[in-house]
């Protein structure tokens, strides 16, 4: 937990970040849009090692949260119901930073409207948390400002070893893989049937697709913030999963580093982090974070929004609180023997449902 | 003032401080406030120009800027950043106009991510570039930082020629002749000229006293410090002596055989000899001492100090107590009592003490045994004064030994008593970024060492020694197997 001075500091941060976003609203549609963008960027920066420190201290007992891979947590859909019901603290992994990123690297792509349009949810999102529940929900740069280039390159490694495990094969880099694969047809006869449906790219729906239907629907939907038109079809698909595995490794890596939860909400994320932690069920440190990970993504799956339409968010909070909520579902997860290695998703489910009439 | 160190006879010695002679001459007029954290940072827009083109087309180039700037605004008296900012939105633009046309807008993006979009609209848009990295716009600003921070450098003297310049539009200083012909020629001739040696300074001086016509925005130069300072991180340097051959463990053996040669001598020839006693048990200390560098290999350490400092002292005591001896009707037991006083001194604290002490490192119970061993305490009475009267420091003059004190044994007081030197030099890794003003931070990872006391740990020992020889007379067999290693 925090000591008063990191509190302080925290709580200018964010008064200071709220200014920002502010001032920064306006601007979007204006010719300084990039500015905009760019002075997010550097207000991050200049406060990133206070940020570290905070980061380092604001967890104990695996009891802090993170959203994480997700563009905003949209509080007008009462997004922020679900993710408040386990845990003490709740972080988001300001999803802003990915743009500040992009828009650095490729302008071009930040001038699209759709992508404008991204941004100015996220901003005006981040702006709601920040004046209205800033008591239970703080806004930092997690993956993006703390990646060093060590655990960014230990992300890319282990990304390429995984996908080499998946064929079977040994590549070092993109090269490798597209000299020995040209097509969607290649590729998917070197899969096994399982891992080629395991593999999804935009969401649940996936599932009843087939590979080639599912890569074709991903590039799809997603042309503008991945533009491909002169790569072949080994370099979109190679590209595409690569993204996926290494953002889940760099998703554990931060939250390992820091003891954190990733609060998973976006299905291919989620199955991606799942793809990759079957790779760690010997490290006593990441039993607790994938386990969690796991009941909070459940716990989203059966939370009804419904349920909370006509109550005060602090109301809920305090429900929270006082019914123990996040206690009284682990104790009982815990006591029938359930935890990441045993159990499985259903007894989870059950648990889940038992407490959460409690709390509405 | 350049190299010059006054003496030590230079100063003034006034109930106890040494006051240097600058001090004693100057000592109600004010201190002008320092070019690197109090002036640089209003100049230092035009450092990113003179870095950029380098000397002679930057000078040009901020020459032109700077007439414009005058020009235009002739109530803008100096060419300070602070003020250039405070211009309105409009007046800004224009000069913005006129130096994009005159530099490429990047040099100055560095200066952007202090000077961000929402507080400073126009300098942004004229200058911020979005598509360089955040990373390598502060690793500029750093650098050029960096390049005009030292007062005295000739890129420094540069970026104070302008302000010059600038107070030559405006009038400001009124000058003779000459000193307009030196800043004529300042910006046209090489740095490594001869004639730069008379120009430089004079350029500084001017600068200085223009700087005393001109209130410092104090709010502008402490966000400055405060932004870029906690932006950047420390860029550290550390010392770090390398372990050595000492033999040590030979010259150990040889002083165990020296100590315990007379250590025999005292128990068979004359075991009541309280002389003798003393001296050795000093020498035992100090070789004790000595002994705990050696099988800990504390010859780099901070606690290396506290015990070369105590064989000084030992051997300036020896040195003192022999020298007195005749004046005293038994200089030895004396020594000893005071000792034993100080002792019985804390023993009778602790009696009154309500805290529990049983888990102390001080040994009440023994303590009372050895204070009560041969007289009862209430015969003995606590001298809180130095032994003699006298402090170590006249002592050791008393003793000819004043270079070992002034030299060694002061120094190492330092260390004993936790004062700023010794935990500058022991305790504090160097940063090396001008962000942060080149500060320095706690070594809590014990990266550093200091330079060995071995060497002098052998000379003052051997002296204590040769004492001993010259009383004693030790076999000069034992005696050459210590004396090779001084």
């Amino acid at each position: 937990m925090l000591n008063t001075l990191l509190l302080n500091r925290l709580k200018e941060i964010q008064a200071e970040y709220l200014q920002i976003l502010r001032k920064s609203v306006v601007k979007l549609n204006s010719s300084d849009f990039l500015l905009v963008i760019d002075e997010i960027n550097i207000f991050w920066f200049s406060k990133r090692k206070i940020i570290k420190i905070i980061l380092e201290n604001i967890s104990t007992d695996y009891n802090c949260y993170v959203l994480m891979a997700a563009s905003f947590l949209d509080i007008h859909d009462n997004e922020h119901f679900p993710f408040v019901c386990l845990g003490n603290i709740h972080l988001i992994d300001d999803p802003l930073c990915n743009y500040t990123e992009i828009a650095r690297l490729n302008p071009g792509i930040i001038s699209n409207r759709k992508i404008k349009e991204q941004i100015d949810l996220a901003i005006r999102d981040n702006i709601l948390i920040l004046e209205k529940y800033n008591n239970s929900i703080v806004i930092l740069p997690i993956t993006l400002l703390h990646s060093d280039d060590e655990s960014t390159k230990l992300a890319c490694d282990a990304s390429l070893q995984l996908i080499s495990s998946m064929f079977n094969d040994k590549f070092n880099s993109i090269q490798d893989f597209t000299a020995r694969y040209k097509s969607y047809e290649d590729i998917g006869n070197a899969l096994s049937e399982s891992a080629k449906k395991q593999l999804i790219f935009t969401d649940k729906e996936d599932n009843e697709l087939s590979f080639n239907n599912k890569i074709e629907r991903y590039l799809k939907e997603n042309e503008d913030l991945f533009p491909t038109t002169n790569y072949t079809e080994s370099q979109k698909f190679f590209l595409m999963i690569f993204q996926y595995i290494c953002q889940a490794f760099i998703i554990m890596l931060k939250c390992a580093q820091f003891n954190f939860i990733p609060y998973i909400r976006f299905d291919v994320a989620f199955s991606y982090l799942m793809i990759i932690s079957s790779n760690f069920t010997k490290i006593e440190q990441l039993k607790p974070i994938v386990f969690k990970s796991i009941c909070s993504y459940l716990l989203y799956q059966i939370f009804d929004k419904e349920k909370i339409k006509d109550i005060l968010f602090d109301d809920f909070v305090n429900n929270i609180i006082s019914y123990e909520f996040d206690k009284k579902v682990f104790d009982d997860l815990k006591e029938q023997n359930i935890n990441f290695e045993q159990g499985g998703a259903n007894k989870i489910i059950e648990v889940l449902n038992k407490h959460i009439v409690n709390i509405f | 003032m350049g190299n010059y160190r006054s003496k030590l006879s230079d100063h003034n010695f006034k109930k106890g401080t040494f006051i240097t002679p600058f001090n004693n001459a100057f000592k109600n007029v004010c201190v002008d406030s320092p070019w690197s954290t109090e002036r640089m940072p209003e100049y230092l827009w035009m450092g990113f120009i003179l870095n950029y083109y380098g000397r002679k087309e930057g000078l040009l180039k901020c020459n032109k800027i700077l007439r414009w700037l005058y020009t235009e605004h002739n109530n803008i008296t100096s060419p300070r950043w602070s003020l250039i900012l405070r211009m309105d939105s409009f007046d800004q633009c224009c000069l913005y106009d006129y130096i994009v046309s005159i530099i490429e807008p990047h040099i100055l993006s560095p200066l952007a991510i202090l000077y961000t979009y929402g507080n400073y609209p126009e300098f942004s848009k004229y200058f911020c570039t979005p598509t360089v990295s955040v990373t390598q716009r502060h690793s500029k600003f750093l650098e050029v930082l960096n390049q005009f921070y030292y007062q005295q450098s000739n890129d420094t003297t540069d970026l104070k020629f302008l302000v010059v310049l600038y107070s030559c539009l405006t009038g400001k200083l009124d000058m003779p002749k000459e000193q307009l012909k030196l800043i004529n020629e300042y910006p046209i001739t090489e740095h490594i000229c001869e004639r730069m040696r008379l120009i430089r300074p004079t350029i500084r001086s001017m600068e200085l006293s223009l700087q005393m016509l001109e209130e410092k925005n104090v709010t502008f130069i402490n966000n400055f410090w405060r932004q870029i300072s906690k932006m950047s991180d420390c860029n550290l340097i550390g010392i770090k002596f390398p372990d050595e051959e000492y033999d040590a463990d030979n010259y150990i053996n040889n002083l165990q055989k020296i100590i315990g040669y007379l250590s025999e001598l005292l128990k068979a020839d004359n075991p009541l000899d309280n002389k003798m006693l003393v001296l050795l048990g000093m020498t035992t200390y100090s070789y004790k001492r000595i002994v705990e560098i050696v099988n800990y290999g504390l010859y780099n350490s901070i606690s290396a100090r506290g015990t070369i400092r105590t064989v000084i002292e030992n051997y300036i005591m020896i040195k003192y107590l022999l020298k007195h001896e005749c004046e005293r009707n038994d200089i030895w037991t004396e020594f000893q009592y005071y000792g034993i006083g100080l002792y019985k001194l804390v023993l009778t604290k602790s009696r009154e003490s309500l805290n529990d002490l049983s888990n102390s490192h001080v040994d009440y119970k023994y303590l009372d045994i050895l204070v009560n061993e041969y007289t009862m305490e209430e015969y003995i009475n606590m001298d809180t004064s130095y032994f003699g009267k006298l402090g170590i420091r006249e002592k050791a003059i008393d003793v000819d030994e004043k270079e070992l004190y002034g030299l060694f044994y002061d120094y190492d007081s330092s260390y004993e008593h936790g004062l700023w030197g010794a935990i500058r030099e022991s305790s504090l890794l160097k940063c090396e970024s001008p962000a942060h003003q080149y500060h320095c931070v706690p070594d809590y990872e014990n990266t550093q060492n200091l330079k060995s006391v071995w060497h002098d740990c052998v000379s003052t020992m051997n002296k204590i020694i040769h004492l001993l020889d010259s009383i004693y007379r030790i076999p000069q067999h034992l005696l050459n197997e210590v004396d090779k290693y001084a």
